[in-house]
């Protein structure tokens, strides 16, 4: 497979069959003597700010961990899983992984959104 | 049959929703100081749109992508935050202007200053987009907007001089006051090619998960819903050309231009005119701020339905939320409706290029439209009108800031 | 017996970047990064080396545009332990020439 075209931007999903996310990055094992091979995908906002600005990214890191005390690092995903579908290719991710994925969606989902009257209804007809 | 309804239901929401604060803004100034002439920009923007909406609907049915999906895993994020960025923008911009349309009909209609009904009218979009469903705001924006159909019922009463329309609808350049005429050009083509309107269009027709046995019905749709949509916003400026245009009343002079149905409709004419707005403008702003939940998401991959409770999608409700309180701000801080309106037009045109770009090439990749990529009069066409507008901008808005 | 030299390498850092000889010519960019699965890893089989990177990464007008060379490294024949300035291992000479 070619990575920037059918790798890299591709649609994550969880085992659910819901899209949970887009690979942000690559991170390819280099060995000397041997070939390079993938070691992980990659998915954050700092992995995906850092192609478009990478002092930027350095900088907004540093200071998200100095402000707010957390460290932003991005999710790792090994790449297995993975099928064709269209002009797609689709990742499934491990349960481990969309707990990392979705921490944001579900702090705002249990913190905020539900809170507030019908947040919690169930799935509308 | 069933496709029929479908159809019939695309048609009309189409035209239900196709007035808003810009095209109704645009066509009323436009009318008022240069009658007939500028028909033809409201022709041609609407053929533009047509072709778009076309675009995406199709690239919908065939990929299964969104616009902004398919521009990110084609051209990769370091590309495509520029038009994610220039598309949040503009439709900031838009949403607030139709927050303050919305503001300035009940000011017409009630008397009190715009500025206290902002938040109110903010509120009431915010609880439409957290309580109900995609289907449900479509079909009542379709409904409720065939009240714009005043405005046509109006035009047909006054019995415009059709030579004049005719000549309208070609276009030409004006005899006065070029500067100006270019400036409202530009703006009508801005409210006319908006960017959201084909965005959204594409997020929904994924979320109704069309297929290619859609794609005929999607022509349909999108040619005639956008076609007789624009014909209301002619009628707007036929009203407005002979109403107010006689009796030089500008499109500024809110309370004498609200009564410009009146003359044809009588005294539900001045109802009719301020629920248009109203309507138009709140089925507008619950369209744009999903649109800009829509993009995120799809940009950063993340589960987007408006068919999801919040809770479900906390993200994605947080992307209509601060987008709807972002574009509260210009009409809360009093800056006039109108004016807000033409600057986002504006705005709106200089970013077309670069939202436009890169959809165009997407639609000439086998890979996402397999045997259905764009003819060659369709890409000519749409990139010919988008060139146009970019280079009216390039003029007319130097000499307008110039000319105040 | 020390452990093996290891680096973790981005892929979005190496796409675009200017591939050098050892001379310090240029010999062109990036532009895709082949990989084919072995085992349980996808290891990388070729690296695609173009001229102006951007004009046909986004292939703006495929049909219009002269066909143009695309150049075809094994993946032993470039170094990409430094990815902001990956080298030739080899001399330029032995790389492939593929018309796309």
């Amino acid at each position: 497979m070619d990575l920037a075209r059918d790798l890299l931007d591709v649609q994550l999903i969880d085992p659910r069959q819901r899209p949970i996310g887009r690979v942000d990055g690559i991170l390819l094992d280099v060995r000397p003597g041997q070939p390079p091979s993938i070691a992980a995908l990659e998915v954050g906002a700092i992995t995906v700010l850092r192609r478009v600005h990478r002092p930027l990214a350095r900088w907004v890191h540093g200071i998200v961990l100095r402000w707010l005390g957390v460290s932003w690092r991005p999710t790792r995903i090994r790449l297995e899983h993975w099928g064709r579908v269209g002009v797609d290719i689709e990742i499934k991710v491990g349960e481990r992984a969309e707990q990392r994925l979705l921490r944001f969606e579900r702090w705002l989902s249990t913190r905020i959104v539900r809170r507030l009257p019908g947040g919690t209804k169930g799935t509308k007809p | 049959m069933k496709n029929l309804t479908k159809i019939g239901l695309g048609i009309l929401t189409s035209i239900g929703g196709y007035l808003e604060v810009g095209s109704m803004g645009t066509a009323i100034q436009a009318g008022a100081a240069f009658r007939y002439e500028l028909l033809w920009a409201i022709a041609l923007g609407t053929i533009c749109i047509a072709f778009l909406v076309e675009m995406t609907g199709r690239l919908a049915a065939v990929s299964r992508h969104s616009v902004v999906a398919a521009v990110r895993k084609r051209f990769g994020f370091r590309f495509q935050v520029w038009p994610l960025l220039s598309q949040v923008l503009v439709d900031l911009l838009v949403l607030a202007s139709e927050i303050g349309g919305a503001s300035l009909a009940l000011e017409l209609a009630t008397g009190y200053s715009f500025r206290i009904f902002v938040l109110p009218v903010a509120v009431l979009i915010w609880a439409l987009l957290w309580f109900a469903t995609f289907g449900a705001i479509e079909h009542s924006v379709a409904v409720l907007g065939l009240v714009t159909l005043s405005f046509s019922v109006a035009a047909w009463w006054l019995r415009p001089d059709w030579t004049a329309v005719r000549h309208g609808l070609v276009p030409h350049r004006p005899a006065t006051d070029a500067a100006q005429y270019a400036y409202f050009a530009v703006g009508i083509l801005g409210a006319t090619i908006s960017p959201y309107l084909f965005s959204f269009y594409s997020s929904g027709a994924v979320e109704e998960e069309w297929r290619k046995e859609d794609l005929m019905p999607n022509r349909i749709v999108a040619a005639l819903g956008m076609g007789f949509g624009s014909l209301v916003a002619m009628s707007v400026m036929v009203v407005a050309a002979i109403v107010l245009a006689p009796r030089g009343i500008e499109g500024e002079m809110y309370q004498q231009a609200a009564t410009m149905l009146s003359l044809p409709l009588g005294h539900w004419g001045f109802r009719l005119f301020w629920l248009s707005l109203f309507i138009g403008c709140v089925g507008a702003a619950l369209e744009i701020a999903l649109d800009v939940s829509y993009i995120v998401g799809q940009t950063f991959g993340w589960a987007w339905s408006e068919n999801q409770p919040p809770g479900e999608e906390a993200r994605f409700a947080l992307g209509y939320t601060l987008a709807i309180v972002a574009a509260t701000a210009p009409s809360l801080l009093g800056i006039d409706p109108l004016k807000l309106t033409m600057f986002s037009m504006a705005v709106t045109v200089v970013f077309l290029p670069i939202l436009i770009g890169p959809l165009l090439v997407v639609m000439n990749d086998g890979e996402y439209l397999e045997e259905y990529t764009n003819g060659w009069i369709t890409n000519i066409a749409v990139a010919a009108i988008v060139g146009l507008a970019f280079a009216l901008a390039a003029l007319a808005i130097p000499l307008q800031l110039m000319a105040q | 017996m020390s452990a093996p030299r290891r680096r973790l390498v981005r892929v979005e850092d190496l796409i675009g970047q200017r591939v050098r000889e050892q001379s310090g010519r240029v010999v062109g960019r990036i532009e895709e990064i082949r990989a084919e699965p072995r085992g349980d890893r996808y290891e990388v089989t070729e690296y695609h080396l173009g001229t102006g990177a951007m004009l046909e990464r986004l292939a703006i007008i495929r049909h219009l545009v002269r066909p143009s060379d695309t150049i075809i490294a094994r993946w032993d024949q470039i170094d990409i332990e430094h990815p902001d300035a990956p080298v030739l291992t080899c001399p330029v000479e032995q790389l492939k020439h593929e018309k796309r």
